[in-house]
């Protein structure tokens, strides 16, 4: 696997402020918090956008950018979507690991949905919600969000 | 000089015109400096009148392009189809050219000048400039105010004792002798007198110049010696009908900063900038040429693939949107035909059949594809292409070309490389139905070019 920079960024290192240690323990959290996936070097990549002309490392991007992490603070939901919860932020992410460090970073924050970048609809891509109520409900099976609480 | 067809002597002129568009009075207009008297035979009146269009520009429509899409571009008036000319001016190239009877050379002689009558300077010709891997930019010439026949040339005619025009007659059939060598008269209709027959003299000239429609159908409704029409003896005409298939927002880019059109010269005038593919990516593609405008936009950071690219550019980036233009390979299928019907003056009707094959949109497509590769490949964007629009959503330029198409060999074309009818001394043809082949470039340029040479051809001969 190869780290772009923006990987560094979206752990919130900051590029290169902090020093070689600091980023040597950001490189060791960021393994750590990525499940491992199943006997694959390479998470799955989703398939291109509609008409789109893209890389194989355009998509290893996506790919990567959707790929579930783990969160000390918060129960990360695979395929789950939590709707309503008094979203008070909504935003687009670079991938999901920056929508958990999002919530984690925030004492307001109760809880986050994330829609991958497979997502039917454009508009929702890479979107990540912060929510402020604890979830009365949610709803399992949905391929196309990953979300978390606390 | 207006006048009017009951007075009118038709035996008074040097040259018979038919049809008073851009091809037509810039044949006259030449002609005059030669000092040769001509006729110009309108259809239409002195302004626009819906009526005559909806009488006389109905054709029946069976494939790509529906039947509004024909008469739109087949205007009855003084000043032809320039009435709803949208002022896109680009040449056809040596490459374009290859297939026609006559070099890029001869054409360039006239180019010039054909731009000047246009209101262009001459930079846009030969203006080329390096763009990216594949394609270069070569943009078109356009105009917010593009001639008008009518505000440009009524004055001038009005008064001109060299140029007469004669409004709301139709010229609906040609008759020949019976060896085929000449016209000897043509018929002649106007709502008051209804038909006349005239006779044409020895020495005098007809040039139709009756529009990519009009010329075929004069010709193919001129049928009185036999069933075999005037200049239809090999059966070519209103064959090789084409169109420029016009492919709008068929894709877009994002890409890197850097990838902008160098600044033209403050002489070159307005322009729309357009990439056209090299030499090189033109023969890959089995010669059909094509260009692609570029319409600089935003970049849509709510699209997460485009704030990808973004990122991935370095955090700035230009996005545009693509408009192909196609050429439109000659095909004998695709003509136009004499159709059940017949019109106030007793023509027939035309059929147009125009298909545009899978060979086109596959060309378009892929030549999306190479732009976008390259991009990707060279690190400088991505592209998107909308596969809907190339393959189901083709639209048309209003470029009628072909009909009567130009060749050395009268098995596959009407005129000569002079524009006269094969095997007629006395009858030549003027307008866009006289290309062999289109280009993807605008066909006003070209077809007043050819005008003026014409104008040579036919004053300096006799």
């Amino acid at each position: 696997m190869k780290l772009a920079r923006r990987d560094f960024l979206a752990l919130g290192i900051g590029g290169t402020v902090g020093g070689a240690l600091a980023t040597a323990t950001g490189l060791h959290h960021y393994y750590t918090r990525i499940k491992p996936y199943h006997q694959q070097s390479a998470p799955p990549q989703p398939p291109a956008p509609e008409g789109w002309l893209l890389t194989n490392e355009d998509l290893d991007a996506f790919a990567q950018a959707d790929q579930v992490v783990e969160s000390d603070q918060l129960e990360i939901l695979d395929n789950t979507d939590i709707p309503g919860s008094n979203d008070f932020q909504m935003m687009r992410v670079r991938n999901l690991g920056e929508c958990v460090a999002a919530c984690e970073d925030n004492s307001k924050c109760q809880a986050f949905t994330y829609a991958r970048s497979t997502h039917t609809l454009e508009a929702k891509r890479q979107v990540c919600w912060l929510k402020a109520d604890t979830p009365e409900k949610i709803v399992s099976d949905l391929m196309s969000y990953v979300s978390g609480r606390r | 000089m207006f006048v009017n067809a009951a007075e009118v002597s038709f035996e008074a002129y040097d040259v018979l015109i038919v049809g008073s568009g851009p091809a037509g009075v810039t044949l006259a207009k030449r002609l005059e400096t030669h000092g040769k008297k001509s006729l110009i035979i309108e259809t239409g009146a002195e302004d626009f009148e819906g009526d005559l269009q909806d009488h006389y520009s109905k054709v029946y429509a069976h494939g790509h392009y529906g039947e509004d899409h024909w008469g739109l571009h087949w205007i009855r008036a003084f000043g032809g189809t320039s009435a709803v000319w949208g002022g896109w001016c680009a040449p056809l190239t040596a490459r374009n050219l290859a297939p026609w009877p006559i070099t890029a050379a001869e054409l360039d002689l006239y180019y010039p000048e054909a731009a000047q009558i246009l209101g262009r300077t001459t930079d846009f010709l030969t203006y080329e400039a390096p763009f990216m891997t594949g394609f270069a930019a070569r943009p078109f010439s356009t105009s917010d105010e593009p001639l008008r026949i009518y505000d440009a040339y009524l004055e001038d005619l009005q008064q001109n004792p060299q140029i007469d025009v004669l409004l709301k007659t139709n010229v609906t059939a040609l008759f020949a002798n019976e060896a085929r060598t000449r016209i000897t008269g043509l018929r002649v209709f106007t709502a008051q007198a209804g038909q006349r027959d005239i006779s044409l003299e020895e020495g005098q000239e007809l040039v139709l110049a009756a529009g990519g429609l009009g010329n075929a159908h004069i010709l193919l409704a001129s049928r009185s010696g036999g069933d075999v029409a005037v200049g239809n003896e090999n059966d070519q005409v209103g064959r090789y009908l084409m169109e420029h298939p016009h492919f709008l927002y068929c894709a877009r880019m994002v890409v890197a900063q850097e990838m902008v059109f160098e600044e033209l010269p403050e002489s070159f005038g307005s322009a729309e900038p357009a990439l056209v593919p090299t030499d090189d990516l033109f023969e890959q593609n089995g010669r059909l040429d094509a260009s692609f405008q570029l319409l600089e936009q935003d970049v849509d950071l709510e699209d997460h693939v485009e704030q990808y690219i973004v990122r991935a550019l370095g955090g700035s980036a230009r996005a545009y949107d693509v408009w192909a233009r196609s050429e439109m390979p000659p095909d004998p299928l695709n003509r136009v035909t004499l159709a059940e019907g017949h019109d106030p003056s007793g023509m027939p009707r035309l059929r147009a059949n125009c298909v545009i094959s899978g060979d086109t949109l596959r060309t378009i497509d892929t030549y999306l594809r190479q732009m976008g590769g390259i991009l990707a490949r060279e690190g400088k964007g991505r592209m998107r292409i909308d596969n809907e629009v190339i393959y189901r959503a083709v639209e048309g330029g209003g470029h009628i070309m072909g009909t009567t198409r130009m060749g050395d060999d009268p098995g596959s074309s009407v005129v000569d490389g002079n524009c006269r009818v094969h095997g007629y001394s006395n009858l030549s043809i003027a307008g866009s139905s006289v290309f062999t082949t289109g280009g993807y470039a605008n066909p006003t340029l070209t077809l007043v070019a050819l005008a003026l040479r014409l104008g040579d051809h036919l004053g300096e001969s006799s």
